[in-house]
């Protein structure tokens, strides 16, 4: 596997069981900077988990991942720089469109001056003011 | 030979601050009426599935603040519904607490086996007495499960 310093995004043989089922086999992957990649597939054959195993939902049996030139396995998906959309949205339910937005700047403890003016551009970019 | 001597000593000194003691009730009640906390919301959890926790985690919430701010809305009602039949069926408990509890009068005496106490000493107005309050209680634990049961009914419908 040829990987250029413009990689971002290296999987180096992953492997991952989920009891006895071995999900992803030696999965190699290398997705350069700035580009969009798609993964495809059928149902059932790893797709999502590989997903989930470079957001750092779940944790590969062996191998390296592989971001910005860091090895991530060990850093939780949190500090990995890495946005996830989930399938389902995961929108909060319990709380306001403001609050669902502002989450993830509340847990950073930005300060609440900050956090509305961010609030405010991201509505306004979707026209939601 | 001693030290076992010693030790069992200690056992039984320890083991006398839980049985005999508050500690014991509290422990044999919560034992009872556990699976009707789990009853209730063990279905919550199973339907609204993980998402919302992963994706709050994601964003680097720790994990009191997930529990706060989006298990707890989610199981709200489910939770003081289960509470209620808790505290039902802790009021009503009389076994396993009888055992555990020793009978201290004003320490460890429960009203269930206060009412016992009362009927054995054959104080049957007081016994009587006892038991009304008991019943007032139930009541007010039937409405209150009444009441609760509207509202997370209202909570139900408006989900999305």
């Amino acid at each position: 596997m040829n990987e250029t310093i413009e990689d971002y995004v290296v999987l180096k043989n992953i492997n991952k069981h989920f009891k006895d089922f071995h999900v992803s086999k030696d999965v190699n992957i290398s997705i350069p900077k700035g580009k969009l990649a798609a993964l495809l597939g059928p149902s059932g054959s790893g797709k999502t988990t590989i997903l989930r195993m470079i957001a750092g939902l779940e944790n590969p049996d062996s191998g390296e991942l592989i971001i910005n030139g860091k090895v991530v396995n060990d850093i939780p998906g949190s500090e990995r720089g890495i946005g996830f959309v989930f399938q389902s949205y995961a929108l909060f339910r319990y709380m306001t469109v403001y609050d669902n937005i502002a989450f993830g700047l509340r847990v950073k403890k930005i300060p609440e001056s900050e956090v509305r003016k961010k609030v405010k551009e991201l509505l306004s970019l979707i026209s939601c003011g | 030979m001693s030290s076992r001597s010693a030790d069992r000593e200690l056992y039984i000194h320890i083991s006398m601050l839980i049985i005999f003691a508050v500690p014991g009730i509290v422990l044999a009640t919560i034992f009872v009426t556990f699976p009707f906390i789990s009853r209730e919301l063990i279905p919550v959890f199973t339907a609204q599935g993980t998402d919302e926790e992963e994706a709050a985690a994601l964003m680097g919430a720790g994990t009191f603040t997930i529990f706060r701010k989006v298990t707890l809305p989610h199981i709200k009602w489910a939770l003081l519904y289960g509470i209620v039949l808790c505290t039902a069926r802790a009021m009503g408990e009389f076994g396993a607490v009888s055992v555990l509890s020793g009978h201290l009068r004003g320490k460890t005496n429960t009203l269930p086996l206060y009412i016992e106490l009362l009927y054995q000493g054959y104080d049957f107005t007081g016994a009587f007495a006892a038991s009304s309050l008991l019943v007032i209680m139930a009541v007010i634990v039937l409405i209150l499960r009444l009441a609760l049961e509207r509202k997370w009914k209202k909570q139900l419908d408006i989900r999305i």
